[in-house]
Parts: C-alpha cells; sequence; structure tokens
C-alpha cells in the first residue's frame, strides 16, 4: 500500500522557486530576469475600502429614473471632496449635491451615485534574492534562488532577512533571555529548545529582526503576531518541543550567513509554510528542485509527529504489509523506523512526515 | 449500464474529507449490492499537491490493488461507467467535507424570525456565517456594502418577508447586495440564494441574473408560524458543489464527472439516516427518532431522522483535527481535562489543539494521547450537542431531556478506528447521556455519506447493503432513567440464547457490559420501580438483541 505522506524540506542546497502574489490585481513592476534582493517592491497594486452612496434623487426631489439628467459626473470620473456632482435649476436659485470624500464615481444607479474613496496602495516586496524567473501578469512574480531551505511549521507573520546566529544550543528547558546578547541585534537567532514569553520580550529589546525555534506555548500567540519588528518561524509546534537534529544541524552549519525568515502566517485551510531560505552562491550547474509528492519508501529519511517520539528523525527501514498495534491499543499500518544507535521503533504512517 | 434508468452495475461513491479520502466499492453480485471494496488515503487539497485527485488517485489504486478492478485509465481518468465487467464503475458519485467551508452573509428582515430560518437553513452544510445583515442593523447602508465588498463571501443568502407579506423592505435590502456586488470584480461575486417571499422570486432573479449566478428556493418561512428549510437546505447543496467546482483543489473535473455533483458529505449522512428511519417504519416497530454522529477533522454533524423530517447541525468550528482550536475555544481546557486519569496543565491541553490544527492527520500512539484525544472527542460532541437541542423542538421527548433515539450511528475515525470498540461505546454514553433502549450502529468504513450519496442514484445499493450489515451494530444500550441510591438493584436482566438463560443484575450509578456471544438473544429488562425505560417507571422490556461488533 502506497502512502503519501505530508514533506517537510529540510534541505542544504536546492534550487527554490516562489511565487509572490498580490490579492487583487495591479501592476508589476520588475521584468522576467532581473535581479531581486528581499526588500525589492516586485508589484503594486491600489485598493479601495470605503464606499459613500448618495440618494441624489432625493436630494434634488426627483424621480429616480430622472436622476440620470442632472448628474455632472459620470462612472469613473475622480472627484474631490465638495465637488458639486449634480445640480438641478430651478426658478429661484438651484439644489445641488456634493461628493462627501474624494474620490472615483464606482456606480451609478436609481438615481443614487455610489462613490469610491481614494484607493490605498499595495506594495509586494519579493521577500527573498533571487531572479525573476516568471512575471504573472497584473498579480505577481516567480522568483528562483538557489541555497539552503528549511520549512517550518508556524510563523508569525512578516519576511525579515538578516545574519544567522545561533545563540543556544541547549537540549533541555526553555531559551533563557539571558542567551540573547546585544550582539544579536539586526540577526536572526536560532534557539534548539522552546521560546519562553521572556525571551521574546529580550529579542525585542536587543531589536532581533527574527527568531527560529523548534516550539513555544500556544498561549503565546497572540504575543508573538503583535509583534511589530521581529518575526517568529516554529519548526516542530508547539509545546516543550526540541528543535530536530536534522533542522539544527543545517541551521548551525550557517551560522554567521544571511538567511531570509519568510515568516508565513498558516491558514487554517491553505497549509501554507512559513520558511527559511539561506542563499548560497549558486554553483556551475543549478541544483535540482525539491521534489514533493513522494510515497514512503523503505530507507526514506522521516520525522515522526507524535508522542512518545515527536521530533525524532529516522530512516524507514520496513513497511509491514499488516497493521501493527502501537502503544495507544490503535490499529494501524505504519511503518519501522531506525532512529539510530540500533533503536528501532513501529510508527503510524499517519505520524510520519518525509525530510527533504 | 446502456439505459439512464436501468440499475448500475457497480456504484462507485468516494468522499473528500478534510483529513481522508475514502472509497467504497458496490457491485452486484447474484442479483445483490454488495461492498466489494473500501479503501483510503490522505486527501490532497493542500501542498504539495493542491489537488484532491491526486488522493482519490491514491485511493483508487488502493481499490485495484486489492479487487483486481482498474478504476482508471491510462491517462488516469476515472473509467465512468464500466468499460467491460469489471472494468471501471457505471455511477461515480461524489461528496465532500473537506477544505474551507463556505463563507456566507445573511441578509433578512428580522434576526429574530426570518434570519433564524436562515441560520437554521445553513446549519445543514459546510459554511460559516461571517456576517448578517437586516433591519435591526445599526450600520449605515454604506457600511453593510464595505462589509460584503471587504469580506468577499462565497454566497449571500437572502430571506425575509413571508409570502404575501413584506416586499419593498425586502427588495430594498437585496439592493444593497446588489450595489456591494456590482462594485466587486465579476470573479469575486458571491452566489446569491433567495428563500425569501415567493412573490419576489422573480424580480430577485432579475435584480441579480446579471450580476452572478443566482438560486431562488421555496421560503424559509412561508408564515410567522410555520418554517420550510429542505428546499434552501437542498439548494444550498447545489451551491456548495458550485463553490467547490469554483475553488482551487480540482473538485471542478470531480464534479464534471459525478452524477450528483459533489454533495455536501453531512447530505449524504442526513439522506442515510432518513433511510434507516423508513426502515424503520416498514419493519413495524414503534418509530423513534434515528440519531447519527459524525465526528471529523474540521466538523462535526449531528443529525436526525423521524417521519418526514431530517434535521441537521453541522458544525464547522468543532473537530479533532483543523478545527481543533476552535473547539477548544469553545470547550475550554477544563471540562475537557476533567475526563483524564492523569494530571495535565491546561497549557498543555491547548498546545495539543494548537498541534492538532498543524497535523490534523495524525494518531494518538501513546496511551495518554489516545485519552486526551477522547477526551476532546466527548466534549466535542456534548457542545455540539447543546447547540443542535433546539432543531429537536419537534420531535417526541420528555421535557428537557434528549428525544429517545434509536438506532444511533456512529461515523468517523475517533468512533470507527477505535481502539476498542468499548472506547466508542463509552465515548457515547459520555457524551450524549442517552436513555432508554437503543442499538448503536458504527460505521468503521466511513460507508454513510457514501450510502447517503448512492441513495439518489441507486437505492438498492443503501438497502442491500444494510442488509448484509456492512453497518455493523456495537451493541443495544440499556440506559433506565430514574433516581435510585447508588449500589441499589437498578435492572434485573434475563438473556437467552438458545436454550441457554443468563441471569444479570445491574446496580444502580455502575456500567455493566453484557456480552452475547450468537448472531440474536432473547432479552427480558425489568427495572427497579422507580426507573423507567421507556414504556414506564418498572415496566419490563422485552427485546431480541443482535450480537455485537467485532463478535
Amino acid at each position: 500500500m502506497a502512502y503519501y505522506p505530508e514533506q517537510t524540506h529540510v534541505l542544504p542546497l536546492a534550487t527554490i522557486l516562489r511565487e509572490r502574489r498580490l490579492s487583487v490585481p495591479g501592476e508589476v513592476v520588475v521584468r522576467q530576469g532581473a535581479s531581486v534582493i528581499a526588500a525589492d517592491v516586485v508589484a503594486r497594486a491600489a485598493a479601495s475600502s470605503r464606499h459613500e452612496i448618495i440618494d441624489v434623487a432625493s436630494a434634488l426631489r426627483v424621480a429616480p429614473d430622472n436622476a440620470g439628467d442632472y448628474l455632472l459626473v459620470d462612472e469613473g470620473d475622480s472627484v474631490d471632496k465638495g465637488q458639486v456632482i449634480a445640480e438641478r435649476r430651478r426658478f429661484l436659485g438651484k439644489a445641488t449635491v456634493t461628493a462627501p470624500i474624494d474620490g472615483i464615481v464606482a456606480l451609478v444607479e436609481r438615481g443614487r451615485v455610489v462613490l469610491e474613496s481614494a484607493p490605498e496602495s499595495i506594495e509586494l516586496k519579493a521577500a527573498m534574492s533571487g531572479s525573476v524567473a516568471a512575471v504573472l501578469p497584473r498579480y505577481g512574480v516567480q522568483i528562483q534562488t538557489v541555497g539552503a531551505l528549511i520549512q517550518g511549521v508556524w510563523g508569525s507573520g512578516g519576511v525579515e532577512s538578516g545574519g544567522l546566529r545561533v545563540c543556544s544550543d541547549e537540549v533541555e528547558g526553555e531559551l533563557e533571555p539571558s542567551a540573547i546578547r546585544f550582539d544579536h541585534g539586526g540577526a536572526i537567532i536560532v534557539s534548539r529548545v522552546p521560546l519562553s514569553a521572556e525571551a521574546m520580550d529580550a529579542a525585542v529589546e536587543q531589536r532581533v529582526r527574527g527568531i527560529i525555534a523548534p516550539a513555544m506555548r500556544a498561549s503565546l500567540i497572540e504575543k508573538a503576531t503583535a509583534l511589530e519588528t521581529t518575526s517568529i518561524v516554529l519548526t516542530e509546534g508547539f509545546g516543550l518541543r526540541v528543535m530536530s537534529d536534522a533542522i539544527f544541524n543545517l541551521l548551525q552549519d550557517h551560522d554567521g550567513r544571511e538567511a531570509v525568515l519568510i515568516a508565513t502566517e498558516v491558514e487554517r485551510w491553505q497549509r501554507n509554510r512559513p520558511e527559511i531560505i539561506i542563499p548560497l552562491l549558486s554553483p556551475s550547474e543549478l541544483p535540482t528542485t525539491p521534489r514533493v509528492g513522494d510515497p514512503v519508501r523503505v530507507g526514506a529519511r522521516v520525522r515522526l509527529l507524535r508522542a512518545p517520539y515527536a521530533g525524532l528523525v529516522g530512516v524507514v527501514s520496513a513497511l509491514p504489509l499488516r497493521p501493527g498495534v502501537v502503544e495507544s491499543g490503535l490499529k494501524v499500518h505504519g511503518a519501522l523506523v531506525d532512529l539510530g544507535a540500533g533503536r528501532i521503533v513501529f510508527a503510524p504512517l499517519a505520524n510520519l512526515e518525509l525530510l527533504g | 449500464m446502456s439505459d439512464e434508468h436501468a440499475q448500475p452495475n457497480s456504484v462507485l461513491a468516494v468522499d473528500f474529507g478534510s483529513v481522508t479520502t475514502r472509497a467504497v466499492l458496490f457491485a452486484l453480485a447474484n442479483g445483490r449490492y454488495r461492498m466489494v471494496a473500501h479503501a483510503k488515503a490522505p486527501t490532497t487539497s493542500g501542498p504539495p499537491f493542491g489537488d484532491v485527485g491526486e488522493g482519490l488517485r491514491h485511493t483508487l489504486s488502493e481499490v485495484t490493488r486489492t479487487t483486481g478492478r482498474v478504476m482508471l485509465s491510462e491517462l488516469d481518468q476515472l473509467l465512468v461507467p464500466e468499460r467491460a465487467p469489471g472494468v471501471g464503475a457505471d455511477e461515480f458519485l461524489a461528496t465532500a467535507s473537506g477544505g474551507r467551508p463556505m463563507r456566507a452573509v445573511l441578509v433578512g428582515l428580522v434576526p429574530e424570525i426570518s434570519l433564524e430560518s436562515a441560520r437554521r437553513a445553513s446549519a445543514a452544510t459546510y459554511m460559516t456565517i461571517e456576517d448578517a445583515i437586516s433591519l435591526a442593523d445599526p450600520r449605515s447602508e454604506n457600511a453593510q456594502i464595505d462589509a460584503i465588498i471587504t469580506l468577499a463571501p462565497d454566497v449571500v443568502f437572502i430571506v425575509g418577508g413571508t409570502d404575501g407579506g413584506a416586499e419593498d423592505a425586502v427588495l430594498n435590502l437585496a439592493r444593497r447586495v446588489s450595489v456591494a456586488l456590482s462594485l466587486m470584480e465579476q470573479g469575486r461575486r458571491p452566489r446569491v440564494l433567495f428563500a425569501g417571499n415567493a412573490a419576489l422570486g422573480f424580480q430577485v432573479q432579475e435584480m441579480f441574473g446579471g450580476q452572478t449566478e443566482t438560486h431562488i428556493a421555496q421560503n424559509v418561512r412561508p408564515s410567522l408560524a410555520e418554517e420550510t428549510l429542505d428546499a434552501a437546505q437542498t439548494r444550498l447543496g447545489v451551491v456548495y458543489d458550485g463553490f467547490k467546482a469554483s475553488s482551487a483543489g480540482g473538485f471542478r473535473e470531480i464534479s464534471q464527472v459525478s452524477r450528483i455533483g459533489v454533495l455536501p458529505t453531512s447530505q449524504g449522512f442526513s439522506r442515510l439516516l432518513g433511510f434507516l428511519a423508513a426502515v424503520a417504519r416498514e419493519n413495524g416497530g414503534a418509530p423513534r427518532p434515528v440519531l447519527g454522529v459524525d465526528v471529523g477533522g474540521a466538523t462535526t454533524v449531528l443529525a436526525t431522522a423521524w417521519e418526514d423530517m431530517t434535521p441537521i447541525s453541522v458544525r464547522s468550528d468543532l473537530g479533532l483535527g483543523q478545527s481543533a482550536v476552535t473547539a477548544f475555544e469553545a470547550i475550554g481546557a477544563e471540562n475537557i481535562m476533567r475526563w483524564l486519569s492523569y494530571r495535565l496543565d491546561p497549557e498543555d491541553v491547548r498546545d495539543y489543539a494548537w498541534n492538532k490544527w498543524l497535523r490534523p492527520g495524525t494518531a494518538p500512539q501513546s496511551e495518554a494521547d489516545l485519552e486526551l484525544e477522547l477526551a476532546f472527542a466527548r466534549e466535542v460532541i456534548r457542545t455540539a450537542l447543546e447547540g443542535a437541542r433546539g432543531m429537536w423542538r419537534r420531535l417526541p421527548r420528555k421535557g428537557a431531556l434528549l428525544p429517545a433515539f434509536d438506532p444511533i450511528l456512529l461515523s468517523g475515525a475517533v468512533f470507527g478506528e477505535a481502539a476498542h470498540p468499548g472506547h466508542a461505546a463509552l465515548l457515547l454514553l459520555d457524551a450524549l447521556q442517552p436513555h432508554g433502549v437503543m442499538r448503536v450502529m458504527l460505521d468503521p468504513y466511513g460507508l454513510a455519506p457514501a450510502l447517503g450519496a448512492a441513495a439518489y442514484r441507486a437505492p438498492l445499493v443503501v438497502v442491500q447493503t444494510l442488509q448484509a450489515g456492512d453497518l455493523p451494530q456495537l451493541g443495544t444500550i440499556i440506559a433506565p432513567l430514574g433516581r435510585l441510591k447508588e449500589g441499589d438493584t437498578a435492572l434485573r436482566i434475563r438473556v437467552r440464547v438458545g436454550e441457554t438463560v443468563s441471569d444479570y443484575g445491574v446496580r444502580a450509578g455502575s456500567l455493566r457490559l453484557i456480552p452475547i456471544e450468537a448472531d440474536r438473544a432473547d432479552v427480558i429488562v425489568r427495572p427497579h420501580r422507580r426507573l423507567d425505560l421507556g414504556r414506564g417507571r418498572g415496566r419490563q422490556v422485552n427485546l431480541r438483541v443482535q450480537g455485537a461488533w467485532p463478535a
């Protein structure tokens, strides 16, 4: 029975292709092939969020069907606040209707005018350095880069770049505020142990741009997402989990290098992932793009997702055809996973995640 | 199958859940339909696939592996109808509960009347109500229009006015919606469903017909005293099919091949319960309401069927996976912890919910995790039950008690894949606290939505599958009602299997499992004179019960 599990990319070198897309149509301001850095704007759009309905027919005391005869503006016209948009001359003087806001005439129907407030500009940044591999007309771009790629499981929002600095390689307890020093300012720090509220405060105080931690208490989510200058990516989940060796070792290998932290907020139905990209010099031949959609096979590197083995990484040594019984008594299809040092455990297929 | 109305040789029903895609194949053998294969695979609506078709292919590969029956062409196209005996399936039926629910804005005249009916109609499918606009709404017209534009819902559900009643007020509200739609880009405009004053159907169709896909259904409130939800609920199912087909994730192709489009799983489930109620009626027993409980990763469904009514409550905020966090927020840590045999920090319960939200498909591997999962499930059902009590107003019951249901159908992995059937039974007893005598049926293969969907196209499939026992009986629950001192003998039970007679006593405040190691047994239950099993205090009940699953 082929089983297709979820996958997390933890790759020392890959060609990474990512789409950056506006939520509303706009204008793409870079060309295919252009080089960009994370802070570059690649597309812009204008979006309006407020409308005003003006009942011209009532104001001029005319039938809705006749109101059009008195309008001085058409759909699409720009108007300034106070500008006369409809006028009815009478024997003595005239009745006028003025625009209550700056904006555009969005709709005229049944004696009413709908004004759309002046739009606000939305800017879409590249979020990573690389080259523009493709332009998605009116919406955005695909950016390609070469580097190390690590996918997290939760992000607090925002995109930050800075030097990667391992600030704690402890394997027990939570991150101590004292581990975050003055010279971590402007950096993306890495902790092997869970993030505490106090450590979060210390990071903000030291102007740390990004935090990569294995986990934190879910009760800190509100505090984390409210941070304005520091972004957080978790690699394991919530609670008191330690970072998987596979992820920590890769991050430690790049201690001191520039990295981009894309702390995408995970949406309930999108299952989008936050990522850490460490751009590296492109070798003469492009490395492969990450493989996706593989089934579990003997020899595959996997991360175990649930207690009692949560976070452990191993290699699938066998895929028994018959279901087995796990500690909880559940009878499930599973895999034998070699965790090293002669330790082989049986885990449900549903609790495996491919790493690679 | 050459004739549109002929009985199909085979029916493939696939349910796309939020976590798991399940396929069930029914085929004619010796003139009767039997379930010949069932298979499951993770749903692939999310990354990296982003297409439920991939999970369908994985599931059908498993069907082929176990039966030898080829279901896909060399180009990975579903073989419908059968190309040759044993190749493909004559009918393909799809149900879905996975993915983002439809986001709706309700529009109606009076919050307590028409809007309340719209809420109840909406409870039948996978919808979240993002906003409600009514005459009582204190916001300006501008603000209401901006709210619709900003929310960009998938559907605007307009109700209001009894038949022959208010017209202008309803049309004025509808016009606000129309203005909002005019200001939205064509591709972002929501569908519109109108189920208000029947006299306005044509005008509403005219108003929105050029703007967006518009549906008209029978008024949910034809008069102040009358509520009719069925037509609006059926139409919402059609809207859901359109929503699914136009959403990313591969449902467009599924909808085109499925003879019923993509039916909400909840409607399939509800339809099956209607069938079970009809079977009970035909068997001549005193008909009682049928109850179905389906606990999934993203939603929890409580559905009933009694006479011609099929009230249903779909809770998209209560589930054990994608909805674990919203469920936790609705339930609270303390209520979950009271079911645990070990001490746990409330923070750990919150973390558990968030981790399930991140990884909804994972299974509890440790004993402690399983206990926590079952505690969560108890409270999810209990919370859904509290919200659903209103829909049972018209069902027979005593005071504030639950109606005396029979049978109760349990669906969802937490029941069907339980470590022990006793876990499923205890979960049901703790969460629902039912009373009387009732049979409990289990859905270990996720058949319920498939059978409900099959009921639309091939009702014989349902009848013959039920007769074959593919929804096995977990057991019969005997739960008396009344007060008694703990330790007193509450029930005396005599079980006769053939010539063998066994007697049991059950003390007040205790649970007792009486195994029936035979297909059938005759049981006499004598309750204490202060206890009632549904026939009056102290009145004896004679039963013929079925052996439990697994035997």
